[in-house]
């Protein structure tokens, strides 16, 4: 009898897409595993879209792509199993989108190098705050 | 002529197999062409030094027209891995160019959309792997995902990708019964790119024609997601139709021919009542000629061969899908007169019930199914009708509504006899009255899943699914708890509350204090410490915003004032309770006050009774009902939509016309063979013996009909 040889999973990339009610705002949140030699990787995405009419076209308000620190892998791969919680989607929605929103506006309008550092370390900073919803 | 026709069915079945074998994607259990071994995924593959030997790309839908393009592109692009050693960033960097690839495409109605992207490593073996890419993606639309109709959909309208515009669809159908003889055609789709919104998203064109009828119909329709315009509360989806209709059907040694133009709408609520059922109704103005070619000697005395008409319809329904079962409750109610009357000529009541249930089996691909309708009119004869406005039946169905989002029979149908023949009896053509009855049972003997077992089975994919579908509810929770207007008076009531409860515990503390200096100083001072944080956030929580808006301040003080737990199921206490720990729990067991105990007591109530546990309840509730058609949706296609399937047939009828001139119910007991290959072929064959003949009467129906999707 023949053996079935089987093939192994490395990596799973899962993307999700809520609309609001009105078509208005969307948000995307992603999350990533690749396997390799035994040690996962997990990230998280999130983006926040919106837009005036339902015509239009989207645009991102926030998006923010961030390996989630391995102290924190524990943490996702949980959530990767039961989902975010809507304490966690509320934090995301607010605190997270605020904090993303600052940064992405402090980026865009940086001229000096200053200013231009400045922005780096609060788009830093933001990346901070998202990966704070795996805090506990 | 059955010696030809079986020839065909012959052909229709190796063109199946045909088909099958050039569509389907070899994937698990298939020869590999090396001598595969098996693969550990916490193998280090890129360390161990293995060269990529081929890279696939697979998705259920890859040979959509429209979509086999970009899957074509997309996998050139991944062949660049081929020959290459194995690099891990470069095989993820591969898999992250994969969600640019916008599938399914985005049809802007739609409110969930999934991608999942799954990437496996096999035939590992002399150093050298084979990479395989499988993506699967559903895009759902809640309200239509609920009702029956969509358990027949297919697999890739399920999925939502065929919600593409700007391009023709044809699906060419072949057909046989004995009545119309072997009837081809087709039907011809075009959904405009630039449509306004819900006005025209459709123009179909419908073409049959055999030696003995036809079928011409010309649609326009369009489709609307009521979401949060003035009708959102009453209506969550609404569609019209405008459809020209010309047909010619045999009836024994007649014919009949409709011609008319139909105005139709139609609407299904937002989920009602305890069984969260949507009600649709609608209604359709028809105008046109009905016309035969019966002697008179052969129609009833109130009935005329031909004239035109105006009719008005309306229609009434539910219906719903439970786990592995749906059904539907439609009545209908079609008032219509002659163009020279002046008031209804005839009533028609149709009611249409069906249901449909899918029974497990060992293997999840193989369930039984079972699907049962009973369909009942009467027709109220006020002046003189048009004689192809009475009821003729066989094993044809009339549609009482046009399109496809709403099913609803209003003829009986009975397998066994040739269409529009059942109802000819001497004395008046067509009956007044029926009711029929069919069931059919069918189970596939062999089958090939939609997605490999060997995929769906992993259990990250599994997580994968439970991960999007609890986040997705949860978005829609905190989206529906924002928007609720009772949240903010509520949130301030209770904010209140907090406050006026959290100083009079403090001013009994202070008080208690002051006359018990045997109880420790520090447990005082952590009381005192955890009121005043839980104060100062209370007091915050109700002033104006410093930054941000009235929702963004509310959301961060219910964080850190009320309880709640974290997704690795940690209790969170929030500031309420750590002051009520620190203040009765701790030191009011060593004071024994009654008026802390009392104040404490207050705080709890509030807390446990808040109307706002109330809210936040209500509203993960509502998101999981309106998301629970996505869910189902989800799971079906992972877990049990086949590929390719082969399934014998039972069917069962039992129909009774009236006025009855004898010969009571009539019967239909056959067998068939159903193969469907998705997205490509629906070929079913099948006999229906007639047990209970009329003079004249065939011993039995032979029927095929075979449809092929998506030519092009």
């Amino acid at each position: 009898m023949a053996t079935e040889h089987k093939s192994a999973v490395i990596g799973i990339k899962v993307d999700f897409e809520v609309s609001s009610k009105n078509g208005l705002r969307q948000v995307l949140l992603g999350l990533d595993k690749t396997v390799e030699a035994n040690l996962d990787t997990w990230s998280i995405r999130f983006a926040l879209n919106e837009r005036d009419k339902k015509s239009d076209g989207w645009t991102t308000r926030v998006k923010l792509n961030v390996e989630v620190k391995s102290i924190h892998n524990n943490a996702a791969e949980i959530a990767a199993k039961t989902g975010l919680t809507m304490e966690q989607t509320t934090f995301l929605l607010t605190d997270a989108a605020k904090a993303a929103k600052a940064a992405q506006a402090a980026k865009d309008s940086a001229t000096t190098p200053e200013t231009k550092a400045s922005a780096k370390k609060q788009v830093a900073d933001s990346k901070e705050v998202i990966e704070g919803v795996f805090e506990e | 002529m059955r010696r030809e026709l079986f020839a065909l069915a012959l052909w229709g079945v190796a063109h199946a197999a045909a088909q099958a074998a050039e569509r389907i994607p070899a994937v698990d259990g298939s020869p590999d062409s090396i001598a595969a071994k098996d693969c550990k995924a916490d193998q280090n593959f890129e360390k161990a030094g293995y060269v990529v030997r081929s890279v696939g790309l697979e998705s259920p839908f890859s040979k959509l027209p429209w979509l086999s393009a970009r899957m074509n592109a997309a996998e050139q692009t991944l062949k660049k891995l081929e020959g290459k050693p194995f690099v891990s960033s470069e095989v993820t960097e591969k898999r992250d160019e994969l969600r640019n690839l916008n599938f399914p495409p985005d049809s802007g109605e739609q409110r969930v959309r999934f991608l999942f992207v799954v990437t496996r490593v096999k035939g590992c073996d002399g150093k050298q792997l084979d990479l395989v890419y499988s993506v699967y993606s559903s895009q759902i639309l809640p309200s239509f995902s609920g009702s029956i109709e969509s358990l027949n959909a297919t697999a890739a309208k399920t999925a939502g990708a065929e919600d593409v515009k700007g391009r023709l669809r044809f699906t060419p159908r072949l057909n046989y019964g004995s009545a119309q003889n072997l009837m081809g055609g087709g039907r011809l789709d075009y959904a405009p790119t630039q449509a306004a919104d819900g006005l025209v998203e459709n123009l179909t064109a419908d073409v049959s024609n055999s030696s003995t009828a036809h079928e011409r119909s010309l649609t326009l329709s369009g489709s609307k997601e009521h979401t949060e315009d003035a009708l959102a509360r009453w209506i969550a989806h609404s569609e019209w139709q405008l459809d020209y209709r010309d047909e010619l059907q045999p009836s024994d040694k007649s014919k009949i021919n409709t011609r008319r133009l139909a105005a139709q709408w139609f609407a299904l609520t937002p989920p009602l009542g305890k069984w969260a059922l949507p009600v649709r109704f609608g209604g359709a103005l028809d105008s046109g000629k009905l016309d035969s070619d019966f002697t008179h000697a052969q129609l009833a005395p109130d009935s005329v061969r031909s004239g035109s008409y105006n009719s008005l319809k309306l229609f009434l329904g539910t219906t719903g899908r439970r786990d592995r079962s749906g059904f539907s409750a439609s009545y209908g109610l079609e008032a219509g007169m002659l163009e020279s009357a002046s008031r209804p000529d005839w009533v028609k009541h149709v009611v249409d019930l069906t249901h449909e249930v899918s029974i497990p089996t060992n293997d999840a691909h193989r369930p039984v199914e079972i699907e049962s309708r009973l369909t009942a009119g009467y027709l109220q004869v006020k002046g003189a009708v048009p004689v192809a406005t009475r009821f003729f039946g066989g094993n044809r169905e009339d549609a009482f509504i046009v399109g496809d989002s709403w099913s609803m029979r209003s003829n009986p149908f009975i397998r066994s006899i040739p269409s529009g023949t059942f109802g000819r009896e001497n004395g008046g053509v067509g009956g007044t009255r029926f009711a029929a009855f069919n069931v059919t049972v069918a189970y596939p003997v062999w089958n090939r899943p939609l997605v490999p077992t060997e995929v769906a089975e992993t259990g990250e994919v599994q997580d994968a699914i439970n991960f999007g579908i609890n986040t997705a509810v949860n978005v829609l929770a905190t989206q529906t708890l924002a928007r609720d207007k009772r949240r903010e008076p509520v949130l301030n009531e209770l904010f209140s509350g907090f406050r006026d409860g959290l100083a009079a515990l403090l001013k009994d503390v202070n008080a208690a204090r002051a006359g018990s200096p045997d109880v420790a100083s520090d447990m005082f001072d952590a009381c005192v410490s955890a009121i005043g944080k839980a104060a100062k956030n209370s007091e915050k929580a109700l002033a104006p915003p410093e930054e941000g808006d009235v929702e963004e301040q509310l959301d961060r003080y219910v964080m850190l004032l009320l309880p709640y737990t974290t997704e690795r199921g940690v209790y969170k206490p929030g500031q309420i309770n750590d002051a009520l720990t620190a203040c009765t729990a701790g030191l009011n067991a060593q004071l024994g006050n009654a008026s802390i105990a009392q104040d404490g007591k207050r705080l709890a109530d509030m807390l446990t009774a808040s109307k706002y546990m109330q809210l936040k309840a209500e509203a993960q509730r509502m998101a999981a009902e309106e998301l629970a058609p996505a869910e189902r949706t989800v799971r079906t296609l992972f877990d049990e939509v086949n590929l390719l399937s082969l399934s014998p047939v039972l069917m069962f009828d039992a129909a009774r016309m009236g006025p009855d001139r004898g010969l009571g119910t009539r019967y239909g007991i056959g067998l068939g063979l159903r193969a469907t290959l998705v997205n490509s072929v629906d070929f079913t064959l099948g006999y229906v013996a007639n047990p209970r003949r009329a003079a004249g009467d065939s011993a039995g129906a032979f029927f095929f009909t075979m449809q092929i999707r998506d030519l092009f």
